[in-house]
Protein backbone atom coordinates (compact mmCIF):
# COMPACT_ATOMS: atom_id res chain seq x y z
CA UNK A 1 0.00 0.00 0.00
CA UNK A 2 1.30 3.57 -0.78
CA UNK A 3 1.64 6.73 1.32
CA UNK A 4 1.16 7.44 5.19
CA UNK A 5 -1.31 6.79 7.34
CA UNK A 6 -2.90 10.37 6.85
CA UNK A 7 -2.50 10.23 3.01
CA UNK A 8 -5.84 9.36 1.57
CA UNK A 9 -5.49 6.32 -1.46
CA UNK A 10 -7.63 8.10 -4.12
CA UNK A 11 -8.71 12.35 -3.41
CA UNK A 12 -11.14 13.89 -5.39
CA UNK A 13 -11.31 17.61 -4.62
CA UNK A 14 -13.66 20.29 -6.16
CA UNK A 15 -14.35 18.13 -9.38
CA UNK A 16 -16.41 20.30 -11.73
CA UNK A 17 -18.04 18.87 -15.22
CA UNK A 18 -19.91 20.48 -17.40
CA UNK A 19 -21.97 19.13 -20.89
CA UNK A 20 -22.75 22.32 -22.62
CA UNK A 21 -24.70 24.27 -20.51
CA UNK A 22 -25.36 21.62 -17.54
CA UNK A 23 -23.25 21.53 -14.86
CA UNK A 24 -23.28 17.61 -13.87
CA UNK A 25 -20.27 17.56 -11.26
CA UNK A 26 -20.61 21.02 -9.15
CA UNK A 27 -17.61 20.21 -7.04
CA UNK A 28 -17.57 17.09 -5.79
CA UNK A 29 -14.92 16.23 -3.32
CA UNK A 30 -14.46 12.38 -2.39
CA UNK A 31 -11.88 11.05 -0.19
CA UNK A 32 -10.88 7.20 0.47
CA UNK A 33 -8.06 6.15 2.91
CA UNK A 34 -6.16 3.30 2.06
CA UNK A 35 -8.40 -0.06 2.35
CA UNK A 36 -11.30 1.19 2.27
CA UNK A 37 -14.69 0.12 -0.06
CA UNK A 38 -16.20 3.64 -0.81
CA UNK A 39 -19.54 3.09 -2.36
CA UNK A 40 -20.66 5.93 -4.18
CA UNK A 41 -24.76 6.34 -4.39
CA UNK A 42 -27.22 8.41 -6.44
CA UNK A 43 -29.84 8.43 -8.80
CA UNK A 44 -29.65 7.37 -11.90
CA UNK A 45 -28.16 10.33 -13.89
CA UNK A 46 -26.80 12.35 -11.25
CA UNK A 47 -23.16 12.03 -12.36
CA UNK A 48 -21.42 8.98 -10.76
CA UNK A 49 -20.18 7.52 -14.02
CA UNK A 50 -19.02 10.62 -15.01
CA UNK A 51 -17.43 11.58 -11.83
CA UNK A 52 -15.61 7.71 -12.06
CA UNK A 53 -14.57 9.00 -15.92
CA UNK A 54 -13.29 12.07 -14.55
CA UNK A 55 -11.29 10.34 -11.55
CA UNK A 56 -9.39 7.61 -14.00
CA UNK A 57 -8.83 10.54 -16.37
CA UNK A 58 -11.37 9.01 -19.17
CA UNK A 59 -13.06 12.21 -19.25
CA UNK A 60 -11.34 15.75 -18.74
CA UNK A 61 -12.55 18.17 -15.95
CA UNK A 62 -13.49 21.64 -15.98
CA UNK A 63 -12.08 22.00 -12.44
CA UNK A 64 -10.80 19.77 -9.51
CA UNK A 65 -8.01 17.75 -9.18
CA UNK A 66 -7.67 13.78 -8.45
CA UNK A 67 -4.98 12.42 -6.72
CA UNK A 68 -3.75 8.62 -6.12
CA UNK A 69 -1.76 8.30 -3.08
CA UNK A 70 -0.82 12.04 -2.83
CA UNK A 71 0.09 11.92 -6.25
CA UNK A 72 -1.89 14.86 -8.71
CA UNK A 73 -2.89 12.63 -11.52
CA UNK A 74 -3.27 15.76 -13.81
CA UNK A 75 0.32 16.39 -12.75
CA UNK A 76 1.99 13.18 -14.08
CA UNK A 77 3.40 12.51 -17.69
CA UNK A 78 1.99 9.99 -19.87
CA UNK A 79 4.27 7.33 -18.61
CA UNK A 80 3.56 8.28 -14.88
CA UNK A 81 -0.24 8.07 -16.03
CA UNK A 82 0.10 4.67 -17.37
CA UNK A 83 2.28 3.37 -14.38
CA UNK A 84 -0.71 4.75 -12.20
CA UNK A 85 -2.80 2.61 -14.12
CA UNK A 86 -1.02 -0.16 -13.51
CA UNK A 87 -1.63 -0.22 -10.30
CA UNK A 88 -5.48 0.14 -10.79
CA UNK A 89 -8.42 -2.36 -12.22
CA UNK A 90 -11.57 -1.16 -13.57
CA UNK A 91 -14.52 -2.67 -14.00
CA UNK A 92 -16.76 -1.02 -16.49
CA UNK A 93 -20.86 -0.96 -16.23
CA UNK A 94 -21.09 -3.06 -19.92
CA UNK A 95 -17.65 -4.80 -19.04
CA UNK A 96 -16.24 -3.44 -22.20
CA UNK A 97 -14.68 -6.55 -22.68
CA UNK A 98 -12.77 -6.85 -26.34
CA UNK A 99 -14.67 -8.74 -28.20
CA UNK A 100 -12.13 -9.55 -30.85
CA UNK A 101 -10.44 -11.42 -28.17
CA UNK A 102 -10.92 -14.68 -25.69
CA UNK A 103 -11.78 -14.34 -22.81
CA UNK A 104 -8.62 -15.50 -21.52
CA UNK A 105 -6.53 -13.09 -23.27
CA UNK A 106 -8.93 -10.04 -22.00
CA UNK A 107 -7.69 -10.80 -18.64
CA UNK A 108 -4.33 -11.08 -18.73
CA UNK A 109 -4.12 -8.18 -21.41
CA UNK A 110 -2.44 -5.68 -18.85
CA UNK A 111 0.20 -8.24 -18.34
CA UNK A 112 1.42 -9.58 -21.48
CA UNK A 113 -0.06 -7.06 -24.24
CA UNK A 114 1.64 -3.94 -22.52
CA UNK A 115 3.06 -5.88 -19.59
CA UNK A 116 6.50 -8.21 -19.28
CA UNK A 117 5.20 -11.27 -19.27
CA UNK A 118 4.98 -14.06 -21.96
CA UNK A 119 2.36 -15.51 -23.55
CA UNK A 120 2.57 -19.05 -22.00
CA UNK A 121 2.77 -17.43 -18.21
CA UNK A 122 -0.13 -14.70 -19.00
CA UNK A 123 -2.38 -17.76 -19.99
CA UNK A 124 -1.78 -19.57 -17.08
CA UNK A 125 -2.57 -16.64 -14.58
CA UNK A 126 -5.70 -15.91 -16.69
CA UNK A 127 -6.75 -19.43 -15.90
CA UNK A 128 -5.74 -18.79 -12.30
CA UNK A 129 -7.88 -15.21 -12.27
CA UNK A 130 -10.93 -17.08 -13.87
CA UNK A 131 -11.33 -19.78 -11.53
CA UNK A 132 -10.71 -17.41 -8.71
CA UNK A 133 -14.13 -16.47 -9.97
CA UNK A 134 -15.93 -19.57 -10.96
CA UNK A 135 -14.77 -19.59 -14.48
CA UNK A 136 -13.33 -22.68 -15.90
CA UNK A 137 -10.68 -23.00 -19.26
CA UNK A 138 -13.14 -24.09 -21.41
CA UNK A 139 -15.10 -20.39 -20.75
CA UNK A 140 -11.28 -18.94 -20.96
CA UNK A 141 -10.75 -19.75 -24.68
CA UNK A 142 -14.09 -18.62 -25.82
CA UNK A 143 -15.16 -14.85 -27.11
CA UNK A 144 -17.30 -12.52 -24.82
CA UNK A 145 -20.32 -12.79 -27.29
CA UNK A 146 -20.19 -16.44 -26.34
CA UNK A 147 -20.78 -16.02 -22.49
CA UNK A 148 -23.94 -14.94 -20.52
CA UNK A 149 -24.15 -11.86 -18.86
CA UNK A 150 -22.93 -12.97 -15.61
CA UNK A 151 -20.26 -14.97 -16.88
CA UNK A 152 -19.00 -11.95 -18.53
CA UNK A 153 -19.25 -9.64 -15.28
CA UNK A 154 -16.70 -12.42 -13.85
CA UNK A 155 -14.55 -12.40 -16.55
CA UNK A 156 -14.47 -8.43 -16.35
CA UNK A 157 -14.29 -8.45 -12.57
CA UNK A 158 -11.01 -11.26 -13.52
CA UNK A 159 -9.84 -8.75 -15.43
CA UNK A 160 -10.11 -5.73 -13.36
CA UNK A 161 -8.17 -7.80 -10.72
CA UNK A 162 -5.51 -9.67 -12.39
CA UNK A 163 -2.84 -7.10 -11.73
CA UNK A 164 -3.45 -7.39 -8.34
CA UNK A 165 -4.07 -3.64 -8.03
CA UNK A 166 -3.72 -1.18 -5.37
CA UNK A 167 -7.15 1.02 -6.73
CA UNK A 168 -10.62 -0.47 -7.83
CA UNK A 169 -13.39 0.95 -9.44
CA UNK A 170 -16.54 -0.87 -9.82
CA UNK A 171 -19.51 1.40 -12.00
CA UNK A 172 -22.50 -0.12 -11.44
CA UNK A 173 -21.34 -4.09 -10.95
CA UNK A 174 -24.48 -5.46 -10.64
CA UNK A 175 -26.88 -3.35 -12.62
CA UNK A 176 -28.50 -5.75 -15.17
CA UNK A 177 -28.13 -8.99 -13.45
CA UNK A 178 -30.58 -10.82 -11.45
CA UNK A 179 -30.93 -11.30 -7.34
CA UNK A 180 -28.71 -14.47 -7.27
CA UNK A 181 -26.16 -13.58 -10.10
CA UNK A 182 -26.20 -9.82 -8.49
CA UNK A 183 -25.35 -11.35 -4.85
CA UNK A 184 -22.75 -13.67 -6.74
CA UNK A 185 -20.78 -10.83 -8.13
CA UNK A 186 -21.39 -8.69 -4.50
CA UNK A 187 -19.85 -11.96 -3.06
CA UNK A 188 -16.63 -11.96 -5.71
CA UNK A 189 -16.27 -8.65 -5.19
CA UNK A 190 -15.93 -8.32 -1.22
CA UNK A 191 -13.41 -11.63 -1.57
CA UNK A 192 -11.46 -9.77 -4.07
CA UNK A 193 -11.19 -6.51 -2.20
CA UNK A 194 -10.52 -8.35 1.29
CA UNK A 195 -7.57 -10.42 -0.62
CA UNK A 196 -5.96 -7.92 -2.12
CA UNK A 197 -6.38 -4.96 0.68
CA UNK A 198 -7.36 -2.46 -2.34
CA UNK A 199 -8.79 0.96 -1.80
CA UNK A 200 -12.00 0.45 -3.71
CA UNK A 201 -14.83 3.29 -4.80
CA UNK A 202 -17.62 1.59 -6.25
CA UNK A 203 -20.40 3.34 -8.37
CA UNK A 204 -24.10 2.32 -7.65
CA UNK A 205 -27.57 2.31 -7.27
CA UNK A 206 -28.25 -1.47 -5.46
CA UNK A 207 -28.05 -0.77 -1.82
CA UNK A 208 -27.84 -4.37 -1.27
CA UNK A 209 -24.68 -4.47 -3.08
CA UNK A 210 -23.90 -1.30 -1.16
CA UNK A 211 -24.65 -2.89 2.27
CA UNK A 212 -21.94 -6.16 1.26
CA UNK A 213 -18.87 -4.14 -0.55
CA UNK A 214 -18.95 -0.96 1.02
CA UNK A 215 -17.81 0.08 4.62
CA UNK A 216 -18.49 3.46 3.54
CA UNK A 217 -20.92 5.42 1.84
CA UNK A 218 -21.25 8.81 -0.61
CA UNK A 219 -23.83 10.03 -1.65
CA UNK A 220 -24.30 12.16 -4.67
CA UNK A 221 -27.10 14.89 -5.34
CA UNK A 222 -26.68 18.16 -7.39
CA UNK A 223 -23.26 17.27 -8.88
CA UNK A 224 -22.23 17.23 -5.11
CA UNK A 225 -21.20 14.57 -2.10
CA UNK A 226 -24.45 15.70 0.33
CA UNK A 227 -23.58 13.01 2.89
CA UNK A 228 -20.71 10.73 3.53
CA UNK A 229 -20.24 8.33 6.34
CA UNK A 230 -20.17 4.16 7.27
CA UNK A 231 -22.66 1.72 5.83
CA UNK A 232 -23.81 1.43 9.09
CA UNK A 233 -25.35 4.71 9.30
CA UNK A 234 -27.06 4.53 6.40
CA UNK A 235 -30.38 4.14 7.83
CA UNK A 236 -29.96 6.70 10.34
CA UNK A 237 -27.94 9.45 8.19
CA UNK A 238 -29.99 12.44 8.74
CA UNK A 239 -29.71 13.24 5.33
CA UNK A 240 -33.43 13.62 3.20
CA UNK A 241 -31.45 12.67 0.28
CA UNK A 242 -30.47 9.98 1.60
CA UNK A 243 -33.74 8.89 3.28
CA UNK A 244 -35.11 9.28 0.50
CA UNK A 245 -32.99 7.29 -1.56
CA UNK A 246 -33.00 4.11 0.91
CA UNK A 247 -36.55 4.40 1.59
CA UNK A 248 -37.05 4.65 -2.39
CA UNK A 249 -39.61 7.50 -2.02
CA UNK A 250 -40.79 9.46 -5.32
CA UNK A 251 -41.47 12.24 -3.60
CA UNK A 252 -38.45 14.97 -2.33
CA UNK A 253 -35.50 16.03 -4.72
CA UNK A 254 -33.46 13.04 -5.03
CA UNK A 255 -35.53 11.95 -8.32
CA UNK A 256 -32.74 11.09 -11.17
CA UNK A 257 -31.78 13.69 -13.50
CA UNK A 258 -31.63 13.64 -17.40
CA UNK A 259 -28.46 11.91 -18.66
CA UNK A 260 -25.72 14.28 -19.83
CA UNK B 1 -35.17 47.71 -34.88
CA UNK B 2 -35.06 44.73 -36.31
CA UNK B 3 -31.57 43.27 -37.42
CA UNK B 4 -31.23 41.17 -40.35
CA UNK B 5 -29.21 37.97 -40.58
CA UNK B 6 -25.55 38.38 -42.17
CA UNK B 7 -26.18 36.45 -45.67
CA UNK B 8 -22.48 35.35 -45.28
CA UNK B 9 -22.51 33.85 -41.77
CA UNK B 10 -23.45 30.66 -42.42
CA UNK B 11 -20.47 30.39 -45.11
CA UNK B 12 -18.51 32.10 -42.25
CA UNK B 13 -19.70 28.75 -40.22
CA UNK B 14 -19.00 26.39 -42.79
CA UNK B 15 -15.65 27.59 -43.32
CA UNK B 16 -14.78 27.78 -39.99
CA UNK B 17 -15.68 24.08 -39.29
CA UNK B 18 -14.24 22.42 -42.29
CA UNK B 19 -11.08 24.08 -40.85
CA UNK B 20 -11.82 23.21 -37.34
CA UNK B 21 -12.11 19.27 -38.71
CA UNK B 22 -8.89 19.71 -40.98
CA UNK B 23 -7.03 20.46 -37.63
CA UNK B 24 -8.90 17.60 -35.62
CA UNK B 25 -8.03 15.87 -38.51
CA UNK B 26 -3.90 16.75 -38.31
CA UNK B 27 -3.46 16.47 -35.01
CA UNK B 28 -4.92 12.70 -35.02
CA UNK B 29 -2.60 11.66 -38.02
CA UNK B 30 0.38 13.28 -36.16
CA UNK B 31 -0.76 11.82 -32.70
CA UNK B 32 -1.02 8.27 -34.80
CA UNK B 33 1.81 8.44 -36.81
CA UNK B 34 3.99 9.51 -33.26
CA UNK B 35 2.12 6.30 -31.79
CA UNK B 36 3.36 3.63 -34.70
CA UNK B 37 6.46 5.55 -34.32
CA UNK B 38 7.54 4.10 -30.74
CA UNK B 39 7.12 0.74 -29.02
CA UNK B 40 5.49 -1.40 -28.02
CA UNK B 41 4.63 -2.52 -31.65
CA UNK B 42 1.78 -4.85 -31.71
CA UNK B 43 3.45 -6.71 -34.73
CA UNK B 44 0.89 -10.00 -34.16
CA UNK B 45 -1.70 -7.28 -34.49
CA UNK B 46 -0.31 -5.85 -37.64
CA UNK B 47 0.17 -9.19 -39.38
CA UNK B 48 -3.50 -9.39 -38.55
CA UNK B 49 -4.27 -6.52 -39.98
CA UNK B 50 -2.30 -7.10 -43.25
CA UNK B 51 -4.34 -9.97 -44.14
CA UNK B 52 -7.82 -8.47 -43.34
CA UNK B 53 -6.96 -5.26 -45.10
CA UNK B 54 -5.19 -7.42 -48.06
CA UNK B 55 -5.81 -11.03 -48.03
CA UNK B 56 -9.54 -10.54 -48.19
CA UNK B 57 -9.65 -7.76 -50.52
CA UNK B 58 -8.52 -9.55 -53.31
CA UNK B 59 -11.35 -11.31 -54.62
CA UNK B 60 -13.43 -8.11 -54.74
CA UNK B 61 -10.49 -6.60 -56.20
CA UNK B 62 -9.45 -9.19 -58.54
CA UNK B 63 -13.19 -8.87 -59.89
CA UNK B 64 -13.13 -4.59 -60.63
CA UNK B 65 -9.89 -5.08 -62.16
CA UNK B 66 -10.76 -7.66 -64.47
CA UNK B 67 -13.64 -5.98 -65.75
CA UNK B 68 -12.29 -3.07 -65.79
CA UNK B 69 -9.34 -4.02 -68.27
CA UNK B 70 -12.28 -5.56 -70.37
CA UNK B 71 -14.01 -2.37 -70.38
CA UNK B 72 -11.08 -0.26 -70.87
CA UNK B 73 -9.96 -2.69 -74.04
CA UNK B 74 -13.46 -2.30 -75.43
CA UNK B 75 -14.19 1.50 -74.74
CA UNK B 76 -10.57 2.13 -76.51
CA UNK B 77 -11.40 -0.20 -79.62
CA UNK B 78 -13.98 1.83 -80.01
CA UNK B 79 -12.38 5.52 -79.92
CA UNK B 80 -9.20 4.41 -81.37
CA UNK B 81 -10.88 2.36 -84.55
CA UNK B 82 -12.11 5.90 -85.81
CA UNK B 83 -8.49 6.95 -86.46
CA UNK B 84 -6.94 3.37 -87.33
CA UNK B 85 -5.20 3.68 -84.11
CA UNK B 86 -6.32 0.29 -82.75
CA UNK B 87 -2.75 -0.83 -82.87
CA UNK B 88 -2.12 1.79 -79.52
CA UNK B 89 -4.90 -0.40 -77.66
CA UNK B 90 -2.21 -2.24 -75.71
CA UNK B 91 -0.31 0.69 -74.69
CA UNK B 92 -3.38 2.72 -73.24
CA UNK B 93 -4.40 -0.17 -71.43
CA UNK B 94 -1.05 -1.31 -69.48
CA UNK B 95 -0.25 2.70 -68.85
CA UNK B 96 -3.99 3.76 -67.62
CA UNK B 97 -3.78 0.68 -65.50
CA UNK B 98 -0.98 1.18 -63.82
CA UNK B 99 -0.71 4.81 -63.24
CA UNK B 100 -4.17 5.78 -62.57
CA UNK B 101 -7.04 2.87 -62.42
CA UNK B 102 -5.02 0.19 -60.83
CA UNK B 103 -3.97 2.32 -57.90
CA UNK B 104 -7.69 4.19 -57.55
CA UNK B 105 -9.99 1.77 -58.24
CA UNK B 106 -8.06 -0.68 -55.89
CA UNK B 107 -8.00 1.82 -53.39
CA UNK B 108 -11.83 2.72 -53.90
CA UNK B 109 -12.73 -0.70 -53.31
CA UNK B 110 -10.32 -1.38 -50.51
CA UNK B 111 -11.74 2.05 -48.78
CA UNK B 112 -15.58 0.68 -48.99
CA UNK B 113 -14.36 -2.76 -47.03
CA UNK B 114 -11.77 -2.06 -44.72
CA UNK B 115 -12.60 2.04 -44.25
CA UNK B 116 -15.99 0.74 -43.12
CA UNK B 117 -14.87 -2.05 -41.45
CA UNK B 118 -12.38 -0.33 -39.39
CA UNK B 119 -14.91 2.89 -38.42
CA UNK B 120 -17.63 0.05 -37.57
CA UNK B 121 -15.38 -2.05 -34.81
CA UNK B 122 -13.45 1.12 -33.60
CA UNK B 123 -16.83 2.93 -33.22
CA UNK B 124 -18.29 0.32 -31.61
CA UNK B 125 -15.32 -0.41 -28.78
CA UNK B 126 -15.94 3.60 -28.06
CA UNK B 127 -19.72 3.32 -27.52
CA UNK B 128 -19.08 0.15 -25.52
CA UNK B 129 -16.04 1.21 -23.79
CA UNK B 130 -13.72 -0.64 -24.75
CA UNK B 131 -11.18 1.78 -25.72
CA UNK B 132 -12.02 3.48 -22.30
CA UNK B 133 -10.67 -0.31 -20.53
CA UNK B 134 -8.18 -0.06 -23.47
CA UNK B 135 -6.18 3.23 -21.23
CA UNK B 136 -6.92 1.60 -17.91
CA UNK B 137 -5.14 -1.73 -18.87
CA UNK B 138 -2.26 0.97 -19.34
CA UNK B 139 -2.45 0.52 -23.46
CA UNK B 140 -2.61 3.79 -26.19
CA UNK B 141 -5.29 2.92 -27.89
CA UNK B 142 -3.80 4.60 -30.54
CA UNK B 143 -0.69 2.01 -31.05
CA UNK B 144 -2.91 -0.64 -30.10
CA UNK B 145 -5.67 0.06 -32.83
CA UNK B 146 -4.54 2.45 -35.06
CA UNK B 147 -0.94 1.97 -35.44
CA UNK B 148 -0.73 -1.62 -36.57
CA UNK B 149 -3.88 -0.76 -38.98
CA UNK B 150 -1.73 2.35 -40.15
CA UNK B 151 1.41 -0.23 -41.02
CA UNK B 152 -0.91 -2.86 -42.21
CA UNK B 153 -2.22 -0.46 -44.72
CA UNK B 154 0.79 0.75 -46.24
CA UNK B 155 2.06 -2.68 -46.88
CA UNK B 156 -0.80 -3.94 -47.95
CA UNK B 157 -2.48 -1.88 -50.65
CA UNK B 158 0.65 -1.90 -53.14
CA UNK B 159 0.61 -5.59 -53.42
CA UNK B 160 -2.78 -5.39 -54.25
CA UNK B 161 -2.32 -2.61 -56.76
CA UNK B 162 0.22 -5.25 -58.35
CA UNK B 163 -2.68 -8.03 -58.55
CA UNK B 164 -4.90 -5.32 -59.87
CA UNK B 165 -2.31 -4.33 -62.74
CA UNK B 166 -2.09 -8.11 -63.86
CA UNK B 167 -5.18 -8.74 -63.57
CA UNK B 168 -6.30 -6.01 -65.35
CA UNK B 169 -4.14 -6.25 -68.03
CA UNK B 170 -5.05 -9.76 -68.19
CA UNK B 171 -8.70 -8.88 -69.08
CA UNK B 172 -7.35 -6.67 -71.42
CA UNK B 173 -5.41 -8.98 -73.17
CA UNK B 174 -8.80 -11.68 -73.41
CA UNK B 175 -10.80 -9.03 -74.96
CA UNK B 176 -8.34 -7.83 -77.02
CA UNK B 177 -7.16 -11.19 -78.54
CA UNK B 178 -10.55 -13.49 -77.76
CA UNK B 179 -12.69 -9.96 -79.02
CA UNK B 180 -10.91 -7.62 -81.36
CA UNK B 181 -8.49 -9.98 -83.08
CA UNK B 182 -5.45 -8.85 -81.82
CA UNK B 183 -2.17 -11.41 -82.28
CA UNK B 184 -1.08 -12.40 -78.11
CA UNK B 185 2.13 -12.20 -78.81
CA UNK B 186 1.85 -8.61 -79.97
CA UNK B 187 0.06 -7.56 -77.57
CA UNK B 188 1.97 -8.74 -74.50
CA UNK B 189 5.37 -6.94 -76.65
CA UNK B 190 3.46 -3.65 -76.91
CA UNK B 191 2.71 -3.72 -73.43
CA UNK B 192 6.06 -4.33 -72.25
CA UNK B 193 7.43 -1.77 -74.67
CA UNK B 194 4.79 0.59 -73.69
CA UNK B 195 5.40 0.21 -70.31
CA UNK B 196 7.69 2.59 -68.04
CA UNK B 197 9.34 1.63 -64.39
CA UNK B 198 7.81 4.84 -63.52
CA UNK B 199 4.50 4.31 -64.45
CA UNK B 200 4.90 0.61 -61.79
CA UNK B 201 6.52 2.69 -58.74
CA UNK B 202 4.33 6.26 -59.28
CA UNK B 203 1.32 3.37 -58.77
CA UNK B 204 2.67 1.77 -56.09
CA UNK B 205 3.40 4.98 -54.45
CA UNK B 206 -0.24 6.00 -54.82
CA UNK B 207 -1.30 2.60 -53.44
CA UNK B 208 0.97 3.29 -50.60
CA UNK B 209 -0.22 6.59 -49.58
CA UNK B 210 -4.28 5.59 -49.99
CA UNK B 211 -3.54 3.10 -47.85
CA UNK B 212 -2.71 5.21 -45.37
CA UNK B 213 -5.57 7.18 -46.06
CA UNK B 214 -7.96 4.01 -46.25
CA UNK B 215 -7.02 3.12 -42.34
CA UNK B 216 -6.46 7.12 -41.25
CA UNK B 217 -10.23 8.25 -41.86
CA UNK B 218 -11.65 4.73 -41.02
CA UNK B 219 -9.87 5.13 -37.62
CA UNK B 220 -10.37 8.53 -36.60
CA UNK B 221 -14.15 8.14 -37.67
CA UNK B 222 -14.55 4.90 -35.49
CA UNK B 223 -12.65 6.43 -32.30
CA UNK B 224 -14.35 9.95 -32.59
CA UNK B 225 -17.96 7.71 -32.81
CA UNK B 226 -20.67 9.13 -30.36
CA UNK B 227 -24.23 8.36 -30.02
CA UNK B 228 -24.70 4.60 -30.46
CA UNK B 229 -25.55 2.59 -33.05
CA UNK B 230 -26.35 5.27 -34.98
CA UNK B 231 -23.45 7.07 -34.39
CA UNK B 232 -21.20 4.18 -35.39
CA UNK B 233 -23.50 4.28 -38.83
CA UNK B 234 -22.60 8.16 -39.19
CA UNK B 235 -18.82 7.26 -38.42
CA UNK B 236 -18.73 3.89 -40.96
CA UNK B 237 -20.83 6.59 -43.87
CA UNK B 238 -18.03 9.58 -43.18
CA UNK B 239 -15.29 6.73 -43.43
CA UNK B 240 -15.85 5.52 -46.51
CA UNK B 241 -17.26 9.20 -48.17
CA UNK B 242 -13.86 11.20 -46.66
CA UNK B 243 -11.45 7.86 -47.44
CA UNK B 244 -12.71 8.09 -51.50
CA UNK B 245 -12.63 11.94 -51.44
CA UNK B 246 -9.31 11.87 -49.95
CA UNK B 247 -8.18 9.10 -52.27
CA UNK B 248 -9.39 11.22 -55.58
CA UNK B 249 -7.35 14.31 -54.14
CA UNK B 250 -4.17 12.43 -53.18
CA UNK B 251 -4.33 11.15 -56.94
CA UNK B 252 -4.45 14.03 -58.50
CA UNK B 253 -1.41 15.25 -56.09
CA UNK B 254 0.69 12.54 -56.67
CA UNK B 255 0.39 12.80 -60.64
CA UNK B 256 1.14 16.06 -60.50
CA UNK B 257 4.49 15.02 -58.48
CA UNK B 258 5.34 12.53 -60.47
CA UNK B 259 4.43 13.54 -64.36
CA UNK B 260 3.97 17.37 -64.47
CA UNK B 261 6.35 19.18 -66.46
Amino acid sequence: MTGSAQTPAIELRGLVKRFGGKTVLDGMDLTAMAGDSVAVIGASGCGKSVSFKCALGLLPMDAGSVRFAGTPRDELPSSGSQALMRRSGVLFQGNALFDSLPIWENVAFALFHTGPMRRAEAYELAITKLAEVGLDERAANLYPPELSGGMQKRAAIARAVAADPEFLFFDEPTSGLDPVTAATIDRLIEDCVTRLRATTVTITHDLASVRKIANRVAMLHGGRIVWEGPVSELDRSGSAHVEQFVRGRTDGSSTGGPPP
Amino acid sequence: MRSWPNPLAPIGRVVLEFLAATGRVALFTAEALWAAARPPYFMRHAGRQFLEIGYYSLPIVGLTAIFTGMVLALQSYTGFSRFAAESAIPSVLVVSLTRELGPVLTALMVAGRVSASIAAETGTMRVTEQIDALVTLSANPLQYLVAPRLIAGVLALPPLVLVADVIGTMGGFLISVGKLGFEPGIFLNRCLESLQTLDVVSGLVKAAVFGFLIVLMGSYHGFHSEGGARGVGRATTNAVMSASALILIANYLITEAFFSR
